[in-house]
């Protein structure tokens, strides 16, 4: 085998196992045959397609074929994404609740809220990943007036300026931002759900390495690195387009959660805690994602 | 269609080939334009597969390795040959106009 051949048996990893399997040979064939006879590293333009499309397989964006198709699969993994999230932002209260029972003996709160949001959370979670969208939708609404019933439930209604208090923090939002991506998904048609347990496994490493539990001693860390994230998010367009979609409507939880706070804070005539450039950079961030991703997507959805 | 879309069904018109030929067939048709990488091929041959437009006429082994050999389907012709009039059409938009005006004024347009 020569090193030429070697690097790019190397680089053909990139694609799944199977794919590998069926099409490793015939593309190294072709790869072999272009490359000039002298050549002992694989050029940067070949490399960097390979790496590309070995990406591509893996996420299985190169199997939506139209733009429907890549709409529906980035409702479905956005609806999926903001429900892991919501879980992450709410998980701190059942962690706790149990920490406190193992060590303090049983104990009964005032309310039970900060059980039943993460609960209906999860509930919602599960439909959504196995494509029961309609249930999925019904719990997530469900998750929205639970949060505003938490936020007045001590003088019986819906709906107080304390409703506006509560949306001030990003988890307020994912729960209504969820119900309004899953509004979208209701007449897409029901296709067969791939590994549906992904979604339930990738929920539980979440919240197990972004919420402070006791398991990675966090405290008062930043619950996730959103900006980081965005930008990550841009960087991967060209591989899979539905990344910066994704990652754009996770970005606005936290951009709503601020917005309602200036609103909030302006409206009772406090002083501002935070700076309004804080909210445009937020905003800029998500506008730039978001048109990468529209973008990229209009590129891959064509032939 | 993308351009090197439109190029692999084109060097798939005359004859079935296998994937070095298509991309050395892809730059002659395109006069050296479309210089097709080895990702970019497969990607758009294992897409233009499922939607039926192409298809495996030939499956061999050669020096130890698979080699498959790719053959037009009549729905890959037909998208090719609308795609084709497509930009026949595009082009005209220009080209009638160009003759309208060299015949106003006296001119030779190239042919």
């Amino acid at each position: 085998m020569t090193e030429l051949e070697r690097r790019y048996r190397w680089l053909l990893r990139a694609y799944p196992r199977a794919y590998q399997q069926y099409r490793a040979d015939e593309m190294l064939e072709t790869l072999l045959a272009t490359a000039d006879d002298e050549r002992r590293r694989p050029n940067l333009r070949e490399a960097a397609a390979l790496v590309v499309g070995g990406l591509r397989a893996r996420t299985g964006v190169d199997r939506l074929g139209s733009r429907s198709a890549l709409t529906c699969s980035a409702l479905r993994l956005s609806a999926l994404s903001l429900l892991v999230y919501g879980m992450t932002l709410w998980a701190g209260g059942p962690i706790s609740f149990l920490v406190t029972m193992l060590s303090d003996g049983p104990y009964k709160p005032d309310a039970w809220w900060f059980i039943v949001i993460p609960a209906l959370l999860t509930i919602a979670l599960f439909a959504a990943a196995w494509g029961s969208y309609r249930l999925a939708f019904a719990v997530t609404i469900l998750t929205v007036a639970a949060q505003l019933w938490s936020a007045n439930w001590w003088n019986d209604s819906l709906w107080s300026v304390y409703s506006l208090q509560s949306a001030i923090v990003p988890r307020f939002w994912p729960a209504l931002l969820a119900s309004l991506v899953l509004l979208g998904l209701l007449r897409a048609p029901r296709t067969p759900v791939a590994k549906p347990w992904a979604w339930p496994v990738l929920e539980a490493l979440a919240v197990i390495a972004l919420t402070p539990n006791p398991i990675n001693g966090w405290s008062d860390a930043p619950l996730m690195s959103l900006y980081a994230f965005a930008a990550l998010a841009v960087i991967t367009a060209p591989v899979d387009a539905r990344i910066p979609i994704i990652a754009s409507v996770l970005l606005l939880a936290p951009a709503l959660a601020q917005a309602t706070y200036h609103f909030y804070f302006k409206k009772a005539g406090w002083e501002l805690g935070i700076s309004i450039t804080t909210s445009l950079i937020l905003t800029a961030v998500m506008v730039i994602a978001l048109a990468a991703g529209t973008i990229a997507a209009r590129r891959q959805a064509r032939m | 269609m993308r351009e090197p879309t439109y190029f692999i069904l084109a060097a798939l018109q005359d004859e079935p080939l296998h994937g070095y030929a298509i991309v050395k067939r892809a730059q002659e048709l395109s006069d050296g334009r479309v210089r097709l990488t080895t990702g970019t091929l497969y990607a758009a041959l294992d897409r233009l597969t499922r939607e039926e437009m192409v298809r495996v006429a030939e499956e061999a082994v050669v020096n130890g390795r698979a080699r498959r050999t790719y053959e037009l389907t009549q729905r890959g012709m037909s998208a090719l040959c609308a795609e084709a009039e497509r930009m026949a059409a595009a082009a005209s938009v220009v080209r009638d106009r160009s003759v309208r005006s060299a015949a106003a004024t006296g001119w030779v347009v190239p042919a």
